[in-house]
């Protein structure tokens, strides 16, 4: 009976995770922003396939700027070329976070509820939300 | 490894009950907050040949960090994610194993140049991803007036042929 009840609450935990719905390629570009603890992040989707991310490091007083190329892949992943890398992994700030990293970043999109989210560490809660559809 | 995964690793047969065991004590260090709050597999303590780096470099999330570096042409993956979603399918028939223990992860894959690439996986255990990521759990640092369910962080490191 116990293994029974197991099944039905991973069924439900698998059903609750399903409710999320793929985002379109022209729905992608705007404006999102991720809080960190010790930082805000705002990046820029360019329906042209810029994006420009700025960083304001709570604890100082000047902005980071970075700019590059975005592309989006199977209605789900959200590519970044050469992008700045704020966090660490475990929720800190990396040390190295003011130089872009050469490189490709991929981040999961999710739209639930006509809201779009771009993961970029789901462990930690942290996601760009959307702010505007400005393109 | 292969011999004690009974020549069939990918099933994650663990017949002494090995990760069982160090699975099972990660979680009541995680709740009581004993050991290391910061656990590296791989290139420091743990060594390169424990149960739990097998498994890991078994595991359909390294799996998927291949298809994501080969995707890249083989470019520096600077920054990704595994979905808990996702580590929840593929890991659910092997609840005992280090794969299920870690769910998602975020992961960096750099292509060293010599044919080899450095896979690197960062991950939190805390209440918040206990509890599945509802919203408001919170990410408790170590310590304080409740002195359990602290953060742990994991950290994984290997290097293998480029695929």
């Amino acid at each position: 009976m116990k293994q029974k009840q197991l099944y039905a609450l991973l069924f439900l935990l698998t059903c609750l995770g399903m409710t999320g719905c793929s985002v379109k390629n022209e729905d992608v570009p705007g404006s999102y922003v991720l809080r960190y603890p010790y930082a805000t992040e705002l990046l820029l989707l360019k329906s042209n396939s810029e994006y420009i991310q700025l960083v304001i490091i709570d604890s100082d007083t000047a902005a980071l700027t970075n700019r590059g190329k975005w592309s989006y892949r199977h209605n789900s992943e959200l590519v970044l070329e050469n992008a700045l890398r704020v966090d660490n992994g475990f929720g800190q700030l990396d040390s190295l976070y003011a130089q872009p990293k050469q490189g490709g970043s991929m981040f999961p999109i999710e739209g639930y509820c006509g809201d779009i989210y771009i993961v970029r560490n789901e462990d930690l809660g942290f996601k760009y939300e959307r702010i505007d559809d400005w393109k | 490894m292969y011999d004690y995964a009974a020549t069939n690793p990918l099933t994650y047969t663990d017949p002494n009950g090995l990760t069982v065991r160090s699975n099972w004590n990660f979680f009541w260090d995680w709740v009581l907050e004993r050991g290391d709050e910061l656990r590296t597999y791989g290139y420091s303590n743990y060594g390169p040949n424990t149960v739990e780096m097998e498994e890991m470099m078994d595991s359909p999330g390294a799996n998927y960090m291949r298809q994501q570096f080969r995707k890249n042409n083989c470019q520096d993956v600077t920054d990704g994610g595994y979905s808990t979603l996702r580590a929840y399918y593929e890991t659910i028939m092997a609840p005992n194993s280090t794969p299920f223990q870690i769910g998602g992860f975020i992961y960096t894959a750099k292509n060293n140049g010599d044919g080899t690439v450095t896979y690197r996986v960062y991950n939190q255990a805390s209440l918040y991803s206990f509890f599945l990521h509802i919203p408001f759990m919170p990410h408790k640092p170590r310590g304080g007036m409740f002195p359990f369910g602290g953060n742990i962080n994991q950290y994984f490191e290997w290097i293998e042929p480029t695929p």
